[in-house]
This record gives structure tokens, C-alpha cells and sequence, in this order.
């Protein structure tokens, strides 16, 4: 019996010793949580982070990988990070849904940081990066990087179909769908079973969400004066739609289908893809691409041109994403967690994450230099014509209802239907925060009309 | 005040009798055939699991995937538990799960000695009660309770994983009480003649021999504390404190999945469930058995 | 005396030792307050409100209860959890019941046996969907390989909305070794005896299953059933884990809807108000297999 009692006796002082909090207030250790939890991401953080360390003897940095588990917008570990007081002080995630999680409450706004600081910070970042993160005309984010949006071309595999690669050279600008389509007729080629065994495109696969098109078709998404998102009344969404409704039937989604899971299943370490391993010819997909194309298929021999347009003449297009770095509420040690986000982004700190990662930074005179160094040089142009997702409170409900609707439609239900129940989902979201202003320059970026 | 344990309780055993046994030597080859055959395909998830443990990246990304690993890289063990704080999750999650245990044994018994071996009046009822909880929604509880551990400040601390353990569930005063009902009322009786009172004769009498359903209910909880996933990511936020079963999801980041590792970080976060089992099989399916379910 | 039976409740005098019983209860009285009647009044009143969690709530009457009745998504999810359910409850018992009559041969490895069938039921969810991903991949999964044997193209069953939840609902069964020991136990508690009175009699193994194991084992049925029930309806880490609710939300369970709305769009008036609704749910269900159940459950078992 007394052993027995010991025990619990241990097991309790156990229990008790994980019963330590994190003490608040002003600390010399920064607690850094990163959504950018891959390796050789973290690598290039923890980067910045000796740098950081060097030049600010006597503060330290734990920085703690968080994967996001749930997608874009996934907000519970932050929400319960906040609820539960144990936030972090510093916190890198996608810049999207950031105006969604300060409309929640769950971010400080930056300005009075930003307004003190030495140099006007927010005009050397990309512009659309900037608005991307505003709310309620606050500051919520500095940005650290940008992605972009292209057409990735596999040129073996279209030499082996005797197509010359040289006809997708952006320096005769973006290419036409039609002229994609034909092409990728050429190189699908199916099995004995009636599987495909190799494909020329999927209009859908990698970044071509139909929010991707829709960006091409010009469309607005969110009409300010009725404060409403106009999923089933904007033009440009509806093409988009009823194109997915017209590949669907063309090329057979349920093959297609069993083909991208095949060769790019879900959940699968980076180098099970279908591009990346010779049976797709030509993807969508962007800046991020890179990096996994040196590492997995250094022997791949690939161009990049602008995403396909619909119309000969039409004027390049892509949208950009990225991570940016942003302080939860509640946090207490704001004024070591502003130097570290200052640090990160600037021009050093950027530099450093860029080189090690081939992410493109947000600032914008550094663009040239690193994407020179790491082979995207064609960036630099995308970049100019890029613009960022509309930057609305319900952000990530608003991509989700239009990836269901994508779903839907591949599966055979009718565009206009998908849209309408799309439209139904965000409603009544979108309704809590009206009237909502969209930051002034939002769609326009660096994008030159 | 006697507790006269010369008055010896009836032990609760059963024989082995009861399991079918297969008539003659063909009897046990179909019976043998049959058990190879379900074994081989309930294990064909943790063969897969092993295989993938021991691939090399390259090996990893073949289209189609080797059913053999050509080249056994057993350093991915080994790379798998440098990869994440293996030794400090699988501290917590011990610590965590033994004193989860502990409570589950020690409230439910009560609970249980309540239910069957003392008389009441709302006894039935109450029993009812007790088992409409069992059909509670789970989430119906977790933001409130969320609110109520983070009021406590109890965010990062194991307690939100190990307290509720220490005041009862339903499925466990159900499974201990269909075990003690198996006592006679007149040996508790008896017992009271005796002098003793009910506090002596639940812990030392009762308990020792409930001790087959106790390993039970201590069994079953281990399991669950062990594997649990949903209560450490909503209650664990800092490294130091996090378990097995979420420290998994490290494996798993926005570009990238370490198959390998993952595979192999699971197979060792199942070992000591598997030798818990193994070793403890018999007492394990005594306690449950006795039960009768009547 | 037991539950289920019919007997009367004693009427002997107790006082005594009802002050014991609050004793023995007192874990079990706070326990109840703490983690279940506070939570579902703390819900209730959440539900009228709309609140994000950091904000001050905002009092919106039955605003959330009429948002769930039109809300689309509740019809899918619920739609989708029934359907899991009703297949997974089940074939759940079926399998349950073959792994308890293997475990329960008498061959000498037994040990092992038993181990083996329970092993899947260990692994963490997390860990077994990546393999089951693989096991589904149209290429070279196991399921399509053996499909493609009597002729059928490559399908991707993660990518339509009802196959999805057949993989799950497959995935599911490798955890039947919970329920199998629950079996096992109903089974060990069968006497010898009357297999061997039917033996004599001349009947054979079918016979004997479904004369004499079936119906008493029809307790450890009940609580199966019961327990398998009550899981169904929560079904949530698979589809967090594997689909993310897709495709097209074919695997967006209500568990899975209540999550996001309380811990993605920090909904949490809503949540509430969906959770209480299961709860409503779920009790009623409970109600309707007790009622049932008085007339199909055998207790007594009578050596004859």
C-alpha cells in the first residue's frame, strides 16, 4: 500500500512540474511561431534568426514550427493560443487570411510601429503584399515573401511529340488556352485499360484553382457599394466555371482524376508529382516550384511562361501569396517582437530567407538580385503584372466555397447551381462586417494595366 | 472493528472452458487457416507501416511504391525520434497517461462500488443517468470546457488531460459495475456484521478483487490516453509539454511529408501499447468477461 | 440483479447507506456538474449569442438555431454522418463479432492471434490514413490492384464524395478489435454446455452460431451497438487527417462542421448551437435502441 501511494505520489509531483506557465511581460526570449514549418524553410528562418541574435546581444529566439493543419485559415491554433494566453509573440503565416483573423480579433495592429520607425517600411514592399493585410484601415502584417503564379512547361516531353518548346517562349507573351489545349492533345496518351499514362495539361492541377482563371477572366469578386461578393453574378467567375464544366466533360474528369492521384496522390512527400516525374507536360503552378524542381528533378529540362490567357493580345496575369509576419494579441513582449519582425524583413533578413529558400521577397528592389541567383529570373516580370486575392474578412470561407464549387462541377453539377450554393455559403458571413471599404489600391499591386 | 479476510471472499474466476475448441486436428488447421488469413490482413496497415519505416527518399518516391525495401535504411529510426523531441513527448505522454490511469481506476471504482454494492433509493435511476452520458456528443463539451481550463490558466499544463479522468466516465462505472454486481450482497453483509464499514470494505476487500476488471478499465484508459489527439492539440500548444500522438503531425508541414520517418516515429509510439497488451491479455479479457453482460 | 432485468428495486431500508453513496458518488457529482451540465447550459447560452471567442458577444436569440436549419452545409454534414452510420455501425458488429470468434479459438498460438487482430486498432489515426491513401492510389493501391483483375478501370475513391466515405467507413473496421474483445468477453460467458447438448442433437456449426451464440451474445450486442452509435455520430479525426472534408464536402461530418465553425471561422455562438442540436440528436437515439432493445435483449442464460 505505501509503494502504491509513493507512486501516485511520483506521478503527481510529475504532473504538477508540467503545470509550469510562460510568465508574460517584456522577456529577452522571443517566441516565434512559423506556419512555414517545412525543413528547409525553418532552416532559412533559423537563418535570419542568428543573424537577428548577433546583432542584438542578449535576445534569443525560440522559434517553433507549427504546420498548419487545417489549410488557409485553419485559425484554431492561434485562436486557442490566444484564448488560452500561451500566444506566441512573433507569428509567420500566409498573408490571406490575415484580415480574417484581425477582424476576430486575434492580431495587433502594426502602426504604431510602423509609423515610428526610422524609414517609411511599407513603401518598399510590393504594394499589393501590403494591402493584402489591412483591415479596418489598420496594418496587421508586415509581408516577407511573394509567390507567383505561371505555366511551367516540360520541353522533352514536348520535343518527343514534335512540338518545339521555343513556341511557349514568354517573349512572345502569355500563350492562348487554345493554343495549350492543342498542344497538350498531343502528348496525353492513354493505356490499355483506358487510363491515361501521360498528359499534356490539367487545367485544374497545381495552382489552377478556378479562382486562378477567374483572376484572368478580370474578375472583381467583391462589389464594395452592396458590400456583397458577387460569386454568382461576376462574368469573369462564371467563364471560369462553366470552362472547368466544359473540361470536364472533354477530357473526362474521372480519368483524369484517377491519373492525378495516381501520380500525384495526396499527402505525399514533394517528389511524387506528376510534373516533377515526366507525365505531365505542362502545370500551372508557381515560385514554389523551384526550389522542389532543384531538389527532386535537377535533371528536369523545364520553362516557365505567363499563364495561359484567353484571347490572343490579352495582358499577362497571375496573383501572388506569401508569408508575412504579424503579432497575436495579448502578446507582452511586443516591443522585442517588433525588432525581430523588423529585422526579418528587412533588406538583410530578407536576404538571408531568400537565398537560402529561392522564396522571392516582397521587397521590391530586391527581386532582381535574388531571382537571378536562383534561375527565376522571368519572375521579376511576373511579378509586375501580379495582383493578390481580394483581402476580405471572410477570406479563406470565400476560397473554400469556391473550391467546393470547383468540386462540385468536375463532378458533374452545373456551374451556375455550384455558384449559387457558393454564394449561399459566404452570405452570411460577409454580412457580419458590413460596410467594408477595400483598401485603396488593392487590386492593382505593381500591376501595370 | 475486524475485517476478517479468514472469511474468505469467493474468487471470481471462471474456467477456461467456454472457448470453442476445434474438434480434431483438421478442426485446428481450418481454425488456424482462418486466423493466419484475418491476422494477415488486419497487419497488412502495419506491414505497410514497416516497409515504409525502412525506405531510403529515393526508394520512397518510386512509382509503383517496392512491396520490399531494396536498401533497409534502419538509421531512419533513429533519424526519426533526433527528427522530433521523441524523448520528451513520449515522457509526457507516460506521464500523462499514468496519471490519467490512476484517476480512471481510482473514481470509477468508487463510482462503481456505489452503483452495485450499496443500496439506495434513486439507485436505478440515477444508473440511467449515467448511461444517457455515454451518448453525449463530445462536442457539445469542448468549448466550455476549453473556456473553463483556459480561465484556469491550465493551457500548456497536462492537467486539462489528466483531471476529467479523476471524476468518473460513464463507460468505465458501466463496465466496473456489471463486474461487482457479480458479488453477493450477503458477503457485503456479512462484512457490515463484522463491524466493518463501507469505506474498509470497498478498499480492502472490493478492490483486490476487482482487480481483473481494474486491469480493464486501466487498460482501455492507457490506450486512450496514449492515442488521444484531439484533447492534446486543443490543450498543448508549447513543445515541451506536447504527446506522441500530435508530435506526428511534425512529420507533415505545408511542402513536404517525411513518410519514412513518420512511419517509423508511429511504429515506436504503438510499441509499448503492443507489449501492454501482449503481457496483460489474459487479465485484461477476465475482467471484462466476468462481466457477463446480464 | 442487474440493469436490464425487470426485477424490483429493493425497498429495504437504507439510510445509512445512502450517506455512503454520496461518498462513493461525490467524483461522479462533480464530475457531472463540472463536465456536463455546465458545458451543455454554457452551450445553451453561447447558442443565442453570436460570439467569435475574443469579441463581446453579440445576443442574437434563436438566430443561430435558423441559421442551422437553412444552412446547407448542416444538411450535408448531417446527411453525411447518417450515411457513415448507418454502414459503419453495422459492418462495425458484423466484423466485431468474426474477430472475437477468431480470437476465441482454441489453437495454441492464441496469444499471438489475439494480438495481431487487436495491433491495427492501436495505430494512431494520423499515421494509418497515409496508408491508406496509399492502399486507394488508382495506380498501384492494393484496392485497384485487385479491382483491375476482374477488369475495372483505375478509380480514384478518394475523389468522389460517396466512395470517400467507403474508405473511411473501411478504414474504420481496422479499429474493430475494441469491440472484438467486448465479444469475446460475451462469448467466454457461454457455457460449454449447451454447445455440447447441440452437438449431440446433431446441429451443426451454423446452427449452433445462430441459435445459441446470436441471441446471447444479444447483450454484448447491445452495448456494442450502443457504443458504436454514439462514435459513429462523432466520427471527426479521419476526415480531419485524410480529406479535409472533401471531396466537394463528401466527407464534411457534422463533428467535422461543428470543429470548423468553433475553431476555423471562430463561430462559436453557432457551434454551440450545432452541438446542442447533436445532443438533442444523439439522447433521442438513445431513447429509441433502449426501447428496442427491451424486446430483442436476452439476459438470463439458462443451463438447461
Amino acid at each position: 500500500m505505501r509503494a502504491k501511494l509513493l507512486a501516485v505520489a511520483a506521478v503527481a509531483a510529475l504532473v504538477a512540474a508540467g503545470c509550469a506557465g510562460r510568465p508574460g511581460g517584456p522577456s529577452d526570449t522571443i517566441v516565434m511561431w512559423t506556419t512555414q514549418a517545412d525543413q528547409l524553410r525553418v532552416d532559412a528562418q533559423q537563418q535570419v534568426i542568428d543573424a537577428f541574435e548577433a546583432a542584438n546581444p542578449g535576445l534569443h529566439v525560440d522559434l517553433v514550427p507549427k504546420p498548419e493543419q487545417g489549410g488557409t485559415g485553419d485559425t484554431s491554433t492561434i485562436l486557442t493560443a490566444v484564448r488560452g494566453n500561451v500566444q506566441p509573440d512573433v507569428y509567420m503565416m500566409g498573408r490571406f487570411p490575415v484580415s480574417q483573423y484581425a477582424a476576430l480579433g486575434l492580431l495587433q495592429p502594426l502602426d504604431g510601429y510602423l509609423d515610428d520607425a526610422p524609414e517609411d517600411i511599407l513603401a518598399a514592399h510590393n504594394t499589393g503584399a501590403v494591402n493584402e493585410v489591412r483591415f479596418d484601415s489598420q496594418q496587421f502584417a508586415v509581408p516577407l515573401v511573394m509567390d507567383a503564379r505561371a505555366l511551367f512547361y516540360n520541353k522533352q516531353m514536348l520535343r518527343d511529340v514534335g512540338v518545339d518548346p521555343d513556341v511557349l517562349d514568354p517573349a512572345d507573351g502569355p500563350p492562348t488556352v487554345a493554343e495549350v489545349e492543342e498542344i497538350a492533345a498531343k502528348v496525353t496518351t492513354t493505356g490499355p485499360g483506358g487510363n491515361y499514362e501521360r498528359m499534356g495539361f490539367i487545367p485544374w492541377e497545381g495552382e489552377g484553382w478556378a479562382l486562378t482563371w477567374a483572376i484572368g477572366n478580370d474578375a472583381t469578386f467583391f462589389d464594395e457599394d452592396s458590400c456583397r461578393l458577387t460569386l454568382d453574378t461576376d462574368p469573369g467567375i462564371r467563364t471560369a466555371y462553366d470552362d472547368f464544366a466544359h473540361w470536364r466533360d472533354e477530357l473526362d474528369f474521372r480519368r483524369v482524376d484517377a491519373f492525378k492521384a495516381s501520380y500525384s496522390p495526396p499527402d505525399a512527400p514533394p517528389s511524387q508529382n506528376a510534373f516533377l516525374n515526366g507525365r505531365l507536360a505542362m502545370i500551372e503552378t508557381g515560385t514554389f516550384q523551384v526550389s522542389a524542381l532543384t531538389q527532386y528533378a535537377p535533371d528536369l529540362d523545364y520553362g516557365i511562361t505567363y499563364l495561359p490567357v484567353q484571347q490572343e493580345g490579352d495582358t499577362p496575369y497571375s496573383w501572388s501569396g506569401g508569408a508575412g509576419l504579424v503579432m497575436p494579441t495579448g502578446g507582452t513582449n511586443t516591443a522585442n517582437a517588433w525588432k525581430l519582425i523588423e529585422f526579418f524583413t528587412s533588406v538583410q533578413g530578407q536576404r538571408i530567407f531568400s537565398s537560402a529558400t529561392g522564396d522571392l521577397p516582397s521587397r521590391t528592389d530586391l527581386v532582381p538580385e535574388i531571382a537571378d541567383a536562383s534561375g527565376q529570373s522571368f519572375f521579376t516580370d511576373v511579378l509586375s503584372h501580379t495582383t493578390s486575392r481580394v483581402p476580405i474578412p471572410v477570406g479563406s470561407t470565400l476560397f473554400e466555397a469556391m473550391k467546393t464549387a470547383q468540386e462540385a462541377v468536375l463532378l458533374g453539377q452545373d456551374p451556375g447551381d455550384a455558384l449559387d450554393e457558393a454564394q449561399q455559403r459566404v452570405d452570411p458571413q460577409m454580412e457580419q462586417y458590413c460596410p467594408y471599404p477595400l483598401p485603396a489600391e488593392y487590386r492593382q499591386g505593381d500591376r501595370t494595366p | 472493528m475486524s475485517t476478517d479476510t479468514s472469511r474468505r471472499a469467493p474468487r471470481i474466476e471462471q474456467s477456461p472452458q467456454h472457448a470453442e475448441r476445434p474438434t480434431g486436428r483438421r478442426g485446428t488447421a481450418v481454425a488456424r487457416f482462418w486466423l493466419i488469413l484475418a491476422s494477415v490482413l488486419l497487419l497488412l496497415p502495419i506491414y505497410w507501416m514497416v516497409v515504409t519505416a525502412l525506405k531510403g527518399g529515393p526508394e520512397l518516391s518510386r512509382f509503383p511504391p517496392t512491396l520490399i525495401p531494396r536498401d533497409p535504411q534502419w538509421h531512419n529510426v533513429v533519424d526519426a525520434v533526433r527528427a522530433i523531441p521523441f524523448a520528451r513527448f513520449f515522457l509526457n505522454s507516460a506521464v500523462i497517461t499514468t496519471a490519467s490511469v490512476v484517476g480512471a481506476v481510482l473514481s470509477n471504482f468508487a463510482a462503481a462500488y456505489a452503483f452495485a454494492c450499496l443500496r439506495w433509493r434513486w439507485r436505478e435511476r440515477a444508473f440511467y443517468l449515467v448511461l444517457a452520458t455515454l451518448f453525449i456528443p463530445f462536442p457539445v463539451a469542448i468549448i466550455p470546457i476549453f473556456d473553463l481550463f483556459a480561465s484556469l490558466n491550465w493551457i500548456n499544463t497536462y492537467l486539462p488531460l489528466v483531471v476529467p479522468h479523476f471524476f468518473t466516465s460513464a463507460f468505465f462505472i458501466f463496465l466496473l459495475r456489471q463486474f461487482l454486481l457479480q458479488i453477493p450482497r450477503d458477503f457485503i453483509d456479512a462484512a457490515r456484521i463484522d463491524g466493518a464499514n463501507h469505506l474498509r470494505i470497498a478498499t480492502r476487500i472490493v478492490f483486490p478483487m476487482a482487480r481483473p476488471a481494474l486491469a480493464a478499465v486501466a487498460i482501455f484508459q492507457a490506450i486512450a490516453s496514449w492515442n488521444d489527439f484531439l484533447g492534446p492539440l486543443i490543450y498543448l500548444q508549447d513543445r515541451s509539454v506536447q504527446t506522441l500522438s500530435i508530435g506526428l503531425q511534425v512529420f507533415r508541414s505545408e511542402n513536404d511529408v517525411q513518410y519514412n520517418q513518420l512511419m517509423a516515429a508511429s511504429l515506436l509510439t504503438i510499441l509499448p501499447l503492443v507489449l501492454l497488451f501482449f503481457a496483460f491479455q489474459k487479465h485484461f479479457i477476465n475482467g471484462i468477461t466476468l462481466g457477463g453482460f446480464k | 440483479m442487474s440493469l436490464l432485468t425487470r426485477e424490483r428495486t429493493t425497498t429495504r431500508p437504507e439510510g445509512g447507506e445512502g450517506r455512503w453513496a454520496w461518498l462513493f458518488l461525490a467524483p461522479w457529482i462533480i464530475g457531472f456538474c463540472t463536465f456536463i451540465a455546465y458545458p451543455i447550459l454554457y452551450s445553451l447560452v453561447i447558442s443565442l449569442f453570436s460570439y467569435s471567442g475574443l469579441n463581446t458577444p453579440d445576443f442574437i436569440g434563436a438566430g443561430n438555431y435558423t441559421r442551422a436549419l437553412t444552412d446547407p452545409l448542416v444538411r450535408t454534414s448531417a446527411g453525411n454522418t447518417a450515411f457513415y452510420a448507418a454502414l459503419a455501425v453495422p459492418v462495425s458488429l458484423v466484423i466485431a463479432v468474426l474477430v472475437a470468434l477468431a480470437m476465441n479459438q482454441r489453437v495454441r498460438e492464441v496469444k499471438l492471434y489475439r494480438t495481431a487482430l487487436y495491433l491495427p486498432s492501436l495505430v494512431p489515426v494520423f499515421a494509418l490514413s497515409f496508408i491508406f491513401i496509399v492502399f486507394v492510389n488508382p495506380q498501384f493501391g492494393l484496392v485497384n490492384r485487385v479491382l483491375s483483375v476482374v477488369g475495372a478501370g483505375d478509380t480514384n475513391f478518394l475523389g468522389d464524395p460517396t466512395t470517400a466515405k467507403l474508405v473511411l467507413v473501411g478504414m474504420a473496421q481496422l479499429g474493430a478489435g475494441n469491440a472484438a474483445l467486448i465479444f469475446l468477453a460475451g462469448l467466454n460467458a457461454i457455457p460449454r454446455t449447451l454447445y455440447e447438448a447441440a452437438e449431440v442433437d446433431g446441429a451443426g456449426v451454423f446452427r449452433r452460431f445462430f441459435s445459441i451464440t446470436l441471441p446471447l451474445l444479444t447483450p454484448s450486442i447491445l452495448f456494442n451497438l450502443i457504443t458504436g452509435v454514439s462514435t459513429s455520430i462523432q466520427v471527426f479525426t479521419e476526415a480531419y487527417v485524410m480529406t479535409d472534408g472533401g471531396p466537394n464536402n463528401g466527407t464534411l461530418f457534422y463533428m467535422f462542421y461543428l470543429y470548423n465553425n468553433a475553431f476555423r471561422y471562430a463561430q462559436l455562438g453557432y457551434a454551440s448551437a450545432l452541438a446542442l442540436l447533436l445532443f438533442v440528436v444523439g439522447m433521442a437515439l438513445a431513447v429509441l435502441i433502449f426501447f428496442v432493445s427491451r424486446r430483442f435483449v436476452n439476459y438470463e442464460v439458462d443451463s438447461a
